[in-house]
């Protein structure tokens, strides 16, 4: 319910459609509630909907940290062991 | 060395690292060894699901005492009012509808221990999606049944169900609804 994330649109599909791509995943989502979208564009997008265009370098800003986020999850979690009484 | 949370064998990966009873512990006792006793911590957990597991897993007592949890808003899903998620579960019961529901809604205990699942195990027909716009495409397909969707949301997914109404009225899909 609480997951919005930047993707990018790739292409306008016509009748406020288009299709979008994060992480090498392409998905159909209804730009009908955002007004100008182009190929290029980052929007958010929530249960199928763009909600929000996003400035570029945001979406790469938070993009990247998804990429860190998920590089970090890949890690064994035993950073605190050393320190465990 | 045993790892403290994730396994490398894969069906247990996300069973048993949580439930190491030592590390809990022993990370217990690091945070009460961390804090500085002179403070006050005051941390709010946002979503509901966070709540119900700390309090299932008793997380409060493992903490110092000056740290206190604030227990935030959750979203619409786990505070729903659960006469709400009952009247919808009467509704999946009725063989003419069709129960739309974001998949997030479908574990939510209601009363007497139902959930939508179990009614769609006992032969309800509940149907996940991911987006609302897929009841459109839901109520053309079967235009003899009742398709209704449970709109559950906030401001993110308030403006895809409105969306929604609008084109139903637009296609003349006469069988959609929205509770």
């Amino acid at each position: 319910m609480c997951l919005a994330i930047p993707v990018r649109v790739v292409a306008l599909l016509g009748d406020q459609w288009a299709e979008t791509e994060v992480g090498g995943i392409r998905n159909r989502v209804s730009t009908a509630l955002i007004d100008q979208v182009a190929p290029g564009d980052y929007v958010i997008v929530h249960a199928g909907y763009a909600i929000a265009r996003l400035d570029v370098q945001e979406a790469e800003k938070s993009l990247a940290l998804f990429d860190e986020i998920a590089r970090h999850l890949e890690r064994p979690t035993d950073a605190l062991r050393s320190r465990l009484p | 060395m045993r790892s403290l949370g994730i396994s490398k064998d894969p069906p247990m990966r996300y069973v048993r690292g949580f439930r190491d009873g030592p590390a809990a512990a022993g990370l217990s006792a690091l945070i009460a060894a961390e804090i500085d006793p002179r403070r006050e911590y005051h941390l709010m957990e946002f979503c509901g699901g966070h709540t119900h597991a700390i309090f299932r897993y008793g997380v409060e007592d493992l903490l110092p005492d000056n740290i206190r949890l604030v227990h935030g808003p959750g979203c619409p899903v786990c505070v729903l009012a659960v006469p709400r998620l009952d009247a919808a579960i009467e509704l999946a019961r009725r063989p003419e509808v069709i129960l739309v529901s974001y998949g997030d809604m479908l574990r939510v205990p209601a009363s007497r221990r139902r959930s939508l699942l179990k009614a769609r195990a006992l032969g309800a027909d509940v149907r996940m999606v991911y987006s609302a716009f897929e009841s459109l495409e839901i109520a053309a397909a079967n235009p003899a049944r009742q398709v209704v969707f449970f709109a559950i949301g906030f401001e993110t997914t308030t403006p895809a169900t409105a969306h929604i109404i609008r084109e139903a009225q637009r296609l003349d899909l006469a069988n959609l609804s929205v509770y």
